[in-house]
């Protein structure tokens, strides 16, 4: 297999400026047994997997992606393995050739491995999210300083939850992340999941919701094809936020801020509208509400921009950003490329050049810069 | 009732006739059918209940709740009084969504949704010529869902059935496409309405615990809908299909359509009987009602009606008795004098043939 030609991958200027890049979703993966990552496990759970073997927790990938691993063809390492699973091509492949300044490693496949419920022990899935913050720590990390990392934690069982993440952000301050699914058990602003979000508040970082292989695609039924599920994604945004809203989470943790990765950004501002219309007209019923819910979302929502919103005429994207900076999200939009998968997003054309170069500046590193703390 | 100004023809679609008290609908039922409820002091599906709460303010707005205790929009003298004859009113689609759906017993089912639709025949269609109907089908079961569409699906009265948004299969899949065809043979519309309970909970990640958070966020329902008919190739199956999605919202729809015209563009393969982009297919055989509208400032509105590419898309409705937090003034304000009229009454009266 052929490296990638460097023609696919291009700097990202305006005039003799280099404009940074942070790429906010970025997906590494790796199997169990993968030599690298097998031995971070104890060895009671190594025998398990000999034993009995990974249970998919990925019943969304029952709808068969329609390239292995829902990737590019060309993202296959040279060198054997998967999509995502070789830290050294990636960088290549994606910091390298698009100048990053950083990229953030979201580990969707773990989400669905180590949630603290389902068909496996807890135990070992408590296992697995160490493991897999290991992993990312030890050949990631430590391999390259352009890299972060979202930390896995089985949210299910907040209690471990929180003291992964502690673990994890005392092995690197560059663990910037928790990663969710964009699905949960009950809706995320139930009182059981906010020992999750005190601990996310003290250090100061984000949770962040993607979409992994949970078990309920929608609330009424399993989506036939991929094509059906991908259309999909967002919708299970508008239970996330208004649980978060109505559920008081912000009021009891205001510095708590969340980012919705590859869930879309151009229905933020129409939802808020009908999530102020149902305040106002139960606003009996959220007496505890403090304000009302689109001062919530302008203060702690943030979203990544793969798969950029692709409007039927170009002046609509100009109308529908314009629409979400008005509402006051300017600095809410982050770039995000979606490697390795196959609807990846090139910084230099998502980010479309007709925009202002403050927006595009900010689109394409600043707004991630800030939230994260990444240095431009 | 307040038309903000607007003197033209109104047809409302969606205006809901609540069932009494299931002693109402006994008398168009078996006699069984009475024994049993007594015995067991059955009072009716539950799932009414659920999907609209009986206090909440959103069920039932104040003016529009009478003060003796009767249920609101629960007689042909209160939907006259409060819409047929407040405003200039041509016609208006009575929809009643009793949750048949919640109750389990597919022969109780069938028996509750057949003496509905008798009772909107006898007590409404037949006393008010401004009036047509949605007939109401035991959603659960596509094959019983025919049957009753077979039985009174001629009427002239009804002109749409009424499939509630949340349903234990998505309306796309294949296991419908019957129906449908039962649906279109009669010129039949599917009205998608607020309502249902199948198994598990309304949303993909648990019970909402608020009113208003599962009010607000049902939008993610109608959308998994949305992209499961389109996906499906419901409409190259049934090209005679319309779909109305009613208590919906519509600020949604073109930018649902965006992401599915995109998807198409890089999936197209795995669907390959979509043979255009979606969102237009969307355009053909779909319409959505205004209430509830929750749009933003008259500028955003008039920006998202644009995006929807045409003003034939959306159909006027008071949702009466429900209240919502809406401004028919804005709305109205974004459209020009022909738009204002299809609104209010010629999109309805083409849609639903009236």
């Amino acid at each position: 297999m052929s490296v990638q030609s460097p023609a696919l991958g291009r700097v990202h200027r305006e005039g003799a400026e280099r404009l940074a890049v942070i790429d906010t979703d970025v997906h590494p993966r790796m199997t169990p047994t993968d030599p690298r990552f097998n031995p971070l496990l104890p060895q009671r759970w190594r025998d398990y997997l000999d034993l009995i073997g990974l249970r998919s927790g990925e019943l969304e990938a029952q709808v068969p992606r329609q390239r292995p691993f829902a990737s590019r063809t060309d993202a296959m390492p040279p060198g054997g393995g998967i999509p995502g699973g070789d830290p050294a091509f990636a960088a290549v492949q994606l910091l390298d050739a698009y100048d990053m300044t950083a990229a953030m490693l979201n580990n969707i496949t773990a989400v669905s491995w180590a949630r603290g419920t389902g068909n496996h022990p807890v135990e070992f899935q408590f296992a697995l999210a160490r493991a897999i913050n290991d992993w990312h720590h030890a050949y990631w990390l430590e391999a390259d300083p352009r890299w972060r990392a979202s930390i896995n934690v089985p949210w299910e069982q907040p209690a471990e939850a929180v003291r992964e993440l502690e673990r994890c952000r005392g092995l690197s301050d560059r663990f910037v992340q928790v990663l969710l699914e964009s699905r949960a058990d009950e809706p995320i602003g139930n009182p059981r999941y906010w020992p999750l979000f005190e601990a996310a508040e003290a250090l100061g970082i984000p949770i962040a919701f993607h979409v992994g292989g949970n078990r309920r695609m929608t609330a009424s039924g399993t989506p036939s094809f991929y094509f059906e599920d991908h259309c999909d994604f967002p919708l299970r945004n508008f239970n996330i936020v208004a649980s978060l809203i109505f559920e008081g989470v912000f009021d009891r943790f205001p510095g708590l801020r969340i980012a919705f990765l590859e869930q879309g950004w151009s229905w933020v501002v129409p939802y808020a509208w009908r999530l102020d219309a149902s305040w106002r007209a139960l606003r009996a019923e959220v007496a505890h509400l403090q304000r009302p819910p689109s001062e919530y979302i302008r203060e702690h929502f943030w979203f990544s921009s793969q798969p950029m919103e692709e409007p039927e005429h170009l002046e609509w994207f100009v109308e529908v950003l314009a629409m979400f900076e008005d509402f006051g999200l300017a600095d809410r939009l982050m770039y995000s490329s979606d490697y390795p998968h196959w609807d990846f997003d090139a910084p230099d054309e998502a980010v479309p050049l007709t925009l202002p170069l403050e927006s595009r500046r900010r689109i394409l590193a600043g707004n991630a810069s800030a939230l994260y703390g990444i240095p431009v | 009732m307040s038309l903000a100004g607007f003197s033209g023809a109104v047809i409302d679609c969606d205006v809901h006739a609540n069932v009494p008290s299931l002693e109402t609908l006994l008398p168009y039922m078996a006699p069984v059918w009475t024994q049993w409820t007594r015995e067991r002091a059955w009072k009716g599906p539950l799932g009414v209940a659920t999907v609209y709460p009986p206090n909440a303010p959103t069920t039932a707005r104040a003016e529009w709740r009478p003060d003796d205790g009767r249920v609101p929009a629960s007689e042909l003298a209160l939907l006259r009084e409060h819409v047929l004859d407040a405003g200039n009113v041509e016609r208006a689609i009575v929809n009643c969504y009793y949750g048949v759906d919640s109750v389990r017993h597919p022969d109780l089912g069938n028996a509750l949704a057949s003496a509905i639709n008798d009772w909107l025949i006898a007590e409404w269609l037949d006393k008010d010529e401004r009036l047509a109907a949605s007939l109401v089908v035991p959603a659960r079961d596509p094959n019983a869902a025919i049957r009753e569409i077979e039985r009174v699906g001629d009427h002239p009265g009804f002109v749409q059935v009424l499939l509630p948004v949340r349903s234990d299969r998505l309306y796309g899949s294949r296991i419908w496409h019957p129906m449908y065809a039962a649906m279109a043979a009669r010129g039949l519309v599917a009205g998608i309405h607020w309502g249902g309970t199948p198994e598990g909970a309304p949303s993909p990640s648990g019970w909402p615990s608020w009113y208003a958070e599962e009010y607000a966020a049902e939008w993610q329902v109608y959308m998994a809908q949305l992209t499961s008919l389109i996906a499906e190739g419901t409409f190259q199956a049934v090209p005679e299909l319309r779909v109305s999605f009613l208590e919906s919202g519509f600020t949604w729809v073109p930018i649902w359509g965006w992401r599915m015209n995109k998807e198409w563009k890089g999936l197209r393969r795995e669907v390959p009987w979509i043979d255009r982009p979606p969102l237009d297919i969307v355009r053909d055989h779909m319409r959505f009602s205004i209430a509830p509208t929750h749009g933003g400032s008259a500028d955003d509105l008039a920006t998202v009606l644009r995006w929807l590419g045409t003003d034939e898309l959306l159909l006027y409705a008071t949702d009466y008795p429900h209240l919502h937090d809406d401004d028919l003034s804005a709305l109205l304000a974004s459209l020009d004098e022909d738009g204002r009229e299809r609104l209010m009454a010629g999109n309805a009266r083409a849609w639903y043939r009236l």
